[in-house]
């Protein structure tokens, strides 16, 4: 049979059904074990750059760029729905990973919480471990919610090296398979487990003896294999000591109801037919992943960098731009073509805007979410094939002791990981280097 | 002209090859030839020659001089308008080039170093749940897609990883299915319960899917409807119609859609999910019916109290014979109210449609826990009559069969010990025997011995492969699933291992049905027909153009390459052919006739102006394009990659935008500006080698159609181009021309290539080219034939061993 229209259904079904207001952190049970908010971490990628006509040209108003410099600066039009939060946000400019430079330029999304050199000749296509689980789970920031981190994306999945579909890499360097379906990602944040605590307690017991065999018979097969296959199973082993890990995380949370979120409003059904529906889900359920402290690391790929290859490639066509995303990116230097595609980027930016509103909106302590929230909001192009200044802005984090109100600029020497160490710093790891890091920003912004 | 390169290569003398024979006699024709553009000063395609390694067999320059050897033997090296080899360079040149790589190929055959071991995708996973459990189910809705390889296929070891998340996935799967097919105790009574036609129109949120009114006589719009008491939570049930059509001669089956769902009364809630469609083709009265699990459907996750909550079963004619339903017309009806009084109401009526078939329901029932058998047969299938769980030699049995089927080779002694145990801590645990079996089952299902296609050997050298590898490798290759019955004994009796026993076994395994999976996944993937879904189409250019086009355009190419292997004929149909597959909505977007259904049936295209071959299909096209206009590079870049497995090079990192030296140079149609690219040194030497591919097909827009003009800037489109090596075409029928009087052995290595790469689940190495050769060369000897390259690659060396 066919269940095709079950999740299409289901927002319906639960608007029917799950009416319960939401919890905030405060009031939550994880709340009373905390003594002050959680910090948080969100990362939002998208690809091809920015449109970039020279400041003073003809459609200098489309540069993503604002004018000016330090306090003192305008928003364009791409970014000027960010006005009402101009103190909660910093434009920075000029920043780069060096090591990417070097690669392909349509090759460097998978790189941008990496800062690795993904090629072939460097580094046999392997990616090393991003920002997001450096800090959630080498240095266990992300241990005391239900889930680690949350990894989404418009494609889903890991897609190919290069034209990944995540923005998360585990300490290996594998790629962190990422959600980009609403009703799935509420589902599991949220979802309503009809068994008896009881009965979880029992289920959680057999899923641990199952792990303990399968670790076993897997041990068993690695002994028998030549060196490339060993490498592959590794990967087996290392997935089921990561759910042992998880089933004994889940049992401490067994007495801990699930927060109580109400999917009115929620679009859960929507698809990649439907993106403008599709993105806000996305960062509704973002905002309720950190109000509820169900997690404490988000990270959100718009879109792979790769037109034949990415299904978010079609989103600007859907919303009315016309043109696809990869047709706006080409035709941001011809003309016209940067006022289109400055448009895209200013679709973009309130995506962003939509975000910081909605965490502004959530009180927690003494502020809001966004207060405890920073933001890294970007992308690894800065024109289309372009591995060098990205556009990037940080946001929220107030209470992380974030300076915002400028647009600061940087030169090429300043590797993209020094913003990368202060932001860590600011969460709170000890570590004082991330990759290629050189130092950190701590000055200028925090 | 590769066939002659290798011919030459024999009749060389061995003594020449060497180092000495590079540097004295290659070595100057590489510095008067080559280096001025791959040496010191220019590495053009990101090619130096000067001081690549000659050492192929020691060294990692093998791949590279192989690029260099296909480039002379394609004739694209030297350019054209740069002095050409004479005759005896390009003898030494070629002859050096094949004898060295050949020493190559040979010293890798025995080093292997790629990842053999390879993870079961989505797709094979759901397949092969499917056919072990015999329950169908959605078993990998909730996996995240795979990865792709380079080469664009879904079932590379290499590129397919394995993650916590999956994992997690599979023992939740395995565990939920078990629950559905392993039962306990007696059958719980058979209900059955008779819906009345609900007369009024249909409520709540999934109204909109239905057009016209409540009726028994199902034609292009009207839907029949109605509730019953106690929705099942759990059990198999049926939905039971009978029904009839009132078909003439010649006119197509109706086709029953059933959805359902459940019904809260006072808020008219109606929640449904697809049941299924079934060809209704008896003129007479009979029974059709439809079964499934409530688990499948959406539930009501609250409490509803039970006298609100109904079942809810609705039937639509899904008939599409391409034609959009008749207007409706406002009639006025006078009707009783509730008081007697007589009231005038407006309603809307449908004409009837004489030329379509309708479905006349008769009566609809839905039987609760109806099993066909008890215990049903999936469980059957685990345990077997007479067999009990209390006793241990039976436990063995059950144990180890299920293990064989679902590990593709029986289990040792060591691991029925370990699993039997495992059982026994379930059991001591606390779980009842069932339960026990079902953890002890669904465990298996998430071990690696399940999950990986895997032939161990303590070294990463070759060996040949045992029976049960060798039907594991076939049936993942033929039907993406598990072996069968009759391979797992012939496995069992090593006789698999007999060539005339395996070429035997492909035959039957191509005429058996699942070998459609084949047909799909590799036709979805070699094609890359995913790219339909990746275009949306712009609702500005194309007022008319419905959305459900798009899967039936993706079936029309895998149709299409499934008649081509199911007749057995030539497959260089793929490149042009006199026929294509077709229904009825797709005929009528191309403007041909010929289905009356959705159902896909040949259509010839004799006599129309629809070109064949996958160039001419729709799913190219709208692949191919932006959703508004076409995209000459994309389609230039599919058909080098996808047909001629020839993928021009990404673009370099930072490539220099021309657009701005070029005053006006966005009025430009988009041949112009791609003729501004092709003058552009800088761009020149990529794109007079990928455009002109695209551009023959520029008559052919977004949506497939033919065209005069380009959809945004009304321009005339022209598609005469001309070819790399100065061959002038006028458009696809041309270029289809030249692919095959001049490209046919390109496609044909290509062809070979994509379906070696997907058989072996690798991607290929060096040492496989000479195998091609051979391949490509059969290929074309047995008149193109897929059957025939397909146990070819079967009986080759790198399928039978590892």
């Amino acid at each position: 049979m066919n269940q095709g229209a079950f999740q299409l259904n289901r927002r319906a079904m639960l608007k029917a059904t799950g009416i319960s207001l939401a919890l905030p952190w405060m009031e939550s049970l994880m709340g009373a074990r905390t003594k002050s908010p959680p910090r948080r971490f969100c990362s939002i990628y998208f690809p091809y750059g920015v449109s970039l006509p020279k400041q003073d040209g003809e459609y200098g108003q489309w540069n993503w760029f604002p004018k000016g410099s330090g306090r003192d600066f305008t928003f364009n039009k791409s970014l000027e729905v960010l006005e009402p939060f101009r103190d909660q946000v910093t434009v920075l400019g000029g920043l780069s990973h060096p090591k990417v430079r070097r690669i392909g330029g349509h090759d460097s999304g998978d790189t941008f919480l990496t800062g690795e050199e993904l090629s072939l000749a460097a580094t046999g296509l392997k990616n090393s471990i991003s920002l997001d689980q450096f800090m959630a789970r080498t240095h266990k920031l992300g241990a005391s919610t239900r889930f680690t981190s949350l990894v989404l994306s418009s494609d889903g999945g890991v897609g190919m090296p290069t034209r990944a579909n995540t923005l998360s890499y585990s300490r290996t360097g594998q790629p962190i398979p990422s959600f980009n379906r609403p009703a799935i990602v509420f589902e599991r944040l949220f979802g309503l487990n009809g068994n008896s605590i009881e009965a979880q307690k029992k289920g959680l017991t057999r899923t641990g003896s199952h792990l303990d065999l399968l670790l076993d018979e897997a041990r068993t097969m690695h002994r028998k294999l030549g060196k490339e296959d060993q490498g592959k199973l590794d990967q087996y082993l290392t997935s089921v000591r990561e759910i042992e890990q998880d089933v004994e995380r889940s049992a401490q949370w067994l007495d801990v109801p699930r927060p109580k979120v109400n999917a009115e409003g929620l679009s859960l059904e929507a698809d990649n037919e439907t993106p403008g529906k599709l993105i806000h889900t996305m960062l509704d359920l973002i905002a309720l992943a950190f109000q509820t402290d169900s997690t404490r690391f988000v990270t959100y790929q718009l879109a792979s960098m790769h037109g034949a290859i990415s299904i978010a490639n079609k989103f600007p066509n859907l919303l009315g731009f016309n043109k696809d995303a990869h047709g706006l990116a080409h035709g941001a230097g011809k003309g016209s073509g940067a006022e289109n595609r400055g448009k895209w980027d200013r679709y973009q930016a309130e995506c962003l805007a939509y975000l910081i509103k909605r965490l502004s909106q959530m009180e927690e302590g003494n502020g809001s979410v966004l207060d405890n929230t920073c933001i890294f909001y970007g992308s690894s192009n800065s024109k289309t094939h372009n591995n060098t200044n990205y556009p990037l802005i940080l946001a929220g984090g107030r209470n992380l002791g974030y300076k915002h109100g400028q647009y600061l600029t940087f030169d090429s020497k300043t590797p993209l990981s020094n913003l990368f160490v202060t932001m860590q710093k600011r969460m709170g790891v000890k570590a004082g280097s991330f990759a290629d890091s050189t130092g950190n920003l701590d000055d200028l912004i925090a | 002209m590769i066939k002659l390169a290798f011919v030459t290569a024999l009749l060389l003398p061995a003594t020449v090859i060497g180092g000495d024979a590079f540097r004295d006699e290659v070595r100057p024709i590489l510095q008067q030839h080559c280096f001025g553009c791959h040496g010191q000063k220019k590495q053009k395609g990101d090619l130096r020659l000067d001081t690549l390694d000659p050492d192929m067999v020691r060294g990692t320059s093998a791949e590279r001089w192989h690029d260099a050897l296909n480039n002379i033997n394609l004739g694209e090296m030297p350019p054209e308008d740069e002095p050409q080899l004479s005759a005896g360079e390009r003898r030494k040149l070629v002859g050096w080039l094949t004898g060295e790589l050949q020493k190559a190929a040979k010293a890798r055959q025995n080093t292997g170093g790629q990842v053999v071991m390879r993870r079961l995708n989505r797709a094979e996973y759901q397949y092969t749940m499917t056919d072990l459990l015999g329950l169908e189910m959605d078993y990998s809705g909730e996996f995240p897609s795979d990865a792709r390889s380079p080469e664009g296929f879904k079932n590379n070891g290499a590129s397919l990883n394995m993650t916590a998340l999956q994992i997690e996935n599979y023992l939740k799967t395995a565990r939920k299915a078990l629950n559905f097919i392993l039962v306990e105790g007696e059958q719980a009574e058979k209900k059955i319960a008779a819906l009345s036609r609900n007369k009024g129109a249909m409520k709540g949120p999934s109204s909109r899917r239905f057009t016209g009114l409540s009726s028994e006589r199902l034609g292009r719009v009207n839907y029949w409807h109605g509730t019953f008491k106690d929705l099942p939570r759990t059990g198999r049930f049926s939905i039971r119609v009978k029904a009839y059509t009132n078909r003439k001669p010649g006119q197509p089956d109706p086709i029953l859609s059933v959805q359902y769902g459940y019904f809260v009364s006072g808020l008219n809630l109606n929640i449904m999910g697809d049941a299924g469609e079934i060809a209704i083709s008896s003129t007479t009265p009979r029974h059709y019916e439809i079964s499934g699990w409530p688990e499948f459907f959406p539930l009501p996750e609250a409490h509803v109290p039970s006298d609100k909550l109904n079942g809810i079963i609705t039937l639509q004619n899904a008939l599409n014979d391409g034609e959009p339903p008749t207007g409706a017309v406002n009639q006025v009806i006078e009707e009783k109210d509730k008081k007697g009084k007589i009231r005038k109401r407006k309603i809307k009526v449908y004409p009837k449609d004489p030329d379509f078939p309708d479905i006349i329901i008769e009566s609809v029932e839905v039987v609760h826990n109806d099993y066909p058998s008890w215990p049903p047969p999936p469980h059957r299938r685990i345990i077997r009559e007479g067999e009990e769980l209390s006793d241990p030699q039976a436990l063995r049995k059950i144990l180890a069969r299920f293990l064989r089927r679902a590990w593709r080779r029986p289990a040792n002694g060591e691991e029925m010990a370990k699993w039997l145990a495992h059982y026994g801590r379930m059991r001591n645990q606390g779980d009842p025997p069932i339960s026990a079996l079902k953890d002890t089952l669904s465990a298996a299902l998430a071990s690696s011995h399940f999950l990986y296609l895997s032939e161990p050997f303590k070294s990463d050298q070759s060996r040949k492969l045992n029976a049960h590898e060798l039907a594991a490798r076939l049936s993942y290759f033929l039907w993406s699933s598990m072996p069968d019955e009759e391979l797992f004994h012939l496995a069992e009796s090593g006789r698999l291992l007999q060539s005339a026993v395996l070429q035997g076994q492909i035959e039957r395994m191509l005429k058996d049905k699942k070998s459609g999976r084949f047909t799909k996944e590799f036709c979805e993937q070699w094609l890359d027909l995913e790219g339909v879904d990746r275009v949306a189409i712009n609702p500005q250019f194309y007022k008319d153009f419905d959305n459900k086009l798009k899967p039936y355009m993706v079936e029309e190419t895998r149709a299409f390459f499934g008649e081509i292997l199911r007749s057995d004929t030539s497959a260089l149909q793929l490149l042009d052919a006199d026929f294509t597959m077709l229904n009825a909505p797709l005929a009528k977007h191309y403007g041909l006739s010929g289905p009356k259904s959705q159902r896909f049936e040949r259509v010839s295209l004799k006599g129309t102006n629809r070109p064949g071959g996958v160039l001419g299909h729709a799913s190219t096209h709208l692949a191919g394009s932006d959703g508004a206009d076409s995209h000459p590079i994309k389609r230039a870049v599919w058909i080098r990659d996808r047909l001629l497995h020839d993928p021009p090079n990404p673009p370099p990192p930072d490539v220099p935008s021309v657009e701005k030296s070029v005053p006006g140079f966005e009025k430009l149609s988009i041949r112009e500006q791609l003729a501004v690219h092709r003058k552009k040194d800088a761009c020149a030497d990529c794109h007079r080698g990928i455009d002109p591919w695209g551009i023959a097909l520029e008559e052919y827009d977004a949506i497939g159609l033919f065209r005069q003009k380009t959809a945004r800037r009304k321009k005339p489109v022209s598609p005469a181009t001309v070819l790399p090596g100065n061959h002038e075409i006028s458009g696809l029928a041309d270029l289809q021309k030249y692919l095959l009087n001049k490209k046919r052995e390109r496609f044909s290595r290509a062809l070979t290539s994509k379906l070696l790469t997907y058989a072996l689940g690798r991607s290929l190495r060096l040492e496989d080219e000479f195998l091609i050769e051979d391949l490509s060369a059969d290929f074309a000897k047995d008149g193109y034939r897929l059957y025939a390259l397909m146990k070819n690659i079967v009986a080759s060396r790198p399928f039978v061993s590892r």
